[in-house]
């Protein structure tokens, strides 16, 4: 067994999605799909299963499953990938009977065309010719249609969807003909129900930014994948233990876990970390020291690094600048702060702001909206910054780190293991109610005349309720506009005692926490200049507390109003 | 599911909009096709009727931001009537009312739009 193969854990529902998506190419009703979420997370261990599951399955469609992390020389080098590994998995489709096992391994661009003459396709033949004859007149943007075309020809000329899986998709930005990207030659063979798309790529909200408008993702399914269960991690955490030869405290690991966010790539690339530090792992106090130790020199810090500067020869964490941006936004305590003030207080050149901005958006460290920028909302990448301000610009060792480090940590761990005892919503004496909504248009009605007859066991005035039915319609909204949920449900918890109104309203899907910023857009921006982006805003005005909690899957808001509200 | 509605009514040179149940992303969108037909006819008065309005979600505020929008670089006059307690609030904090006159009801609302 292999690593890979050890670290795909559960992941069903997700499975069963794209399993149902398989069957609609089949029939005809195939459409282009987008699959994001944070880096770690799982997405290319679940991609590869997918296209196992699909490759061996008794159902009519290939999948191909393509990598944009290669390294490629030119234009060129990249399209004879392209064009070598869809060939290859399409011939070997057709021939799965005859293979004893999976992953085999692509032919030569020579073989191709050999074995395409073989098994006589024409259309094959046909791809491979024109791909040299595009490149005999050195024409790249005739060679890369031809490629980028190639799927749907022969899935029509044969018979046979198929399944583009494409991963690591914000690769793409280095790929580029005459200085410019290539993205949008993809929008040339989309929505093709032959060969439909499946692109996956990280982080969500770059993508989201860049790449997707490019590529038309109006017309298309954005799903994010969610994290793993504290459960599911460990799962994961007991098999890679066996496998690393590790002693762990099995009953602290869905603590840690919750902690890592849910993200089996970090958690994996911790109990890497563990096997060289003596492969013990006891304590709260072992896990902060093998977290920040990772993240100050070893993998998790390199992996995070590495997004930064992909393939560039100067490396950014020596710009000065870069760490005094950075600690700019530590400092604003992870709220909003407009570029501007940012640019002014560090004396950043201004032809510098746009290619920092962008360098660090690409590598999901911060977001930029409107003119204000944060830190990503990730615990992770935070302790990571935190940890590089210390290393680079205070000066402070490993030891010196993690001694002022742990005791937060630690008060955070301890608070994660009594959250999961003790949750906010349920106290005694309350009652509690809860409801399953599709995520359906208008399906946020069901949920507002639930809360018409529990609100009054809550001794709550009208105005009140009135103001929880408009932020209960908001939270719906939200929760199924941005959750991405697989599910497509979201759950909605009620609990009232006299006098407080409680509700949580929970999608499984992707983390998100906008709070701060609608609030903010709300308050300071001009209304009239504003479409949308009022729903949060709008909840964080008519309740007496909300907050966003990260649930194992997905996001939990959190709202209450209560009888004697402290707001005017 | 559809739990909007709204009539469209005429009284001397003032359109009114009279609009029920759940204002949405869908009702809005109604709603303002029909404000922007009226204006292309050439109409310039305007009159929305909140009384027999259920809800209203931040999606649908955006239109009536819309057209509140487009009634101010067109020079046009929009007034809004019969709003709850909580609509007027929420109006308010969204800025609505600034540049939206509010009454009690429709007569009022026209009789103030005759004299404008």
């Amino acid at each position: 067994m292999k690593i890979e193969e050890a670290s795909f854990i559960n992941r069903q529902s997700e499975l069963a999605f794209f399993k149902k998506k398989a069957l609609e190419i089949v029939q005809g009703r195939g459409e282009d799909l987008f699959f994001i979420s944070q880096p770690g997370r799982g997405k290319t261990a679940l991609l590869r299963e997918l296209k196992e599951i699909l490759f061996w399955e008794e159902i009519e469609l290939i999948p191909v499953y393509f990598s944009f992390s290669g390294e490629y020389v030119d234009l060129w080098d990249f399209t004879e990938e392209y064009l070598v590994s869809m060939i290859s998995q399409i011939l070997l489709f057709k021939q799965k009977e005859l293979l004893v096992g999976p992953n085999p391994l692509p032919l030569s661009f020579s073989a191709l065309k050999g074995e395409a003459e073989k098994q006589g396709k024409d259309v094959l033949e046909k791809v491979i010719l024109s791909h040299q004859e595009a490149y005999r007149i050195k024409d790249e943007r005739k060679g890369l249609l031809n490629a980028l075309e190639a799927p749907g020809r022969i899935a029509q000329a044969i018979n046979k969807p198929i399944w583009m899986i494409l991963d690591h998709i914000q690769e793409i930005e280095g790929i580029t003909l005459a200085g410019k990207g290539v993205v949008s030659l993809w929008r040339k063979v989309i929505a093709s129900p032959w060969a439909p798309h499946l692109f996956s790529g990280e982080p969500p909200e770059f993508l989201k930014k860049v790449l997707l408008p490019i590529l038309d993702s109006s017309k298309m399914d954005v799903m994010e994948l969610a994290p793993l269960s504290a459960e599911e991690g460990l799962e994961l955490a007991i098999v890679l233990g066996r496998f690393y030869d590790l002693e762990m405290a099995n009953e602290l690991i869905k603590i840690w876990f919750t902690y890592l966010e849910g993200n089996p790539g970090t958690l994996i690339s911790l109990l890497r970390e563990t096997r060289l530090e003596a492969g013990k792992l006891e304590s709260h106090q072992r896990f902060i020291e093998i977290y920040l130790n990772s993240l100050y020199q070893g993998e998790l810090g390199r992996g995070i690094e590495s997004r930064l500067w992909r393939g560039q020869e100067a490396d950014p964490l020596k710009g000065g600048y870069f760490l005094r941006f950075l600690n700019r936004l530590v400092k604003s305590g992870g709220s909003m702060v407009p570029l501007r003030d940012i640019q002014k207080s560090i004396d950043l050149p201004g032809e510098m702001v746009q290619p920092l901005v962008r360098l660090l958006e690409r590598a999901g460290i911060i977001g930029e909206h409107f003119g204000n920028i944060a830190l990503e909302n990730s615990r992770i990448l935070r302790d990571w910054v935190e940890v590089l301000i210390r290393k680079y610009l205070r000066q402070e060792d490993l030891e010196q780190i993690i001694r002022e480090m742990s005791l937060e940590m630690d008060r955070h761990l301890s608070g994660l293991g009594e959250g999961e005892q003790d949750p906010s919503l349920y106290k005694e004496n309350s009652l509690h109610f809860s409801l399953v909504l599709p995520i359906n248009s208008e399906s946020e009605l069901v949920a507002v005349r639930a809360l018409e007859q529990i609100a009054t066991y809550s001794e709550l005035d009208e105005t009140s309720i009135e103001k929880v039915k408009i932020a209960l319609i908001e939270a719906c909204i939200n929760a199924s506009e941005h959750s991405q949920s697989f599910e497509k449900k979201i759950r909605v918890y009620f609990s009232v005692q006299p006098g407080i109104l409680e509700i949580i309203v929970e999608d499984r899907g992707q983390a998100f926490n906008p709070v701060e910023v609608q609030a903010r857009i709300i308050r300071e921006a001009d209304p009239l200049l504003r479409k949308r982006g009022r729903g949060l805003g709008l909840i964080q005005e008519m309740m007496d507390d909300v907050r966003f909690e990260k649930a194992h899957i997905g996001t939990r808001l959190y709202m209450v109003k209560k009888k004697f509200s402290e707001k005017v | 599911m559809k739990n909007f509605k709204v009539a469209q009514d005429q009284q001397g040179d003032v359109i009114l909009f009279k609009v029920q149940g759940y204002l949405n992303d869908l009702g809005g969108e109604e709603v303002e096709k029909l404000f922007k037909k009226a204006v292309k006819e050439g109409h310039r008065k305007f009159v929305i009727d909140f009384g027999k309005i259920a809800y209203i979600n931040s999606i649908g505020v955006s239109f009536l931001v819309g057209i509140v929008e487009a009634t101010r670089e067109k020079g046009l006059k929009v007034c809004f009537t019969a709003l709850s307690k909580i609509n007027a609030e929420l109006f308010e904090m969204v800025g609505l009312t600034k540049f939206a006159v509010t009454f009690p009801s429709n007569r009022e609302a026209v009789e103030f739009l005759k004299s404008a």
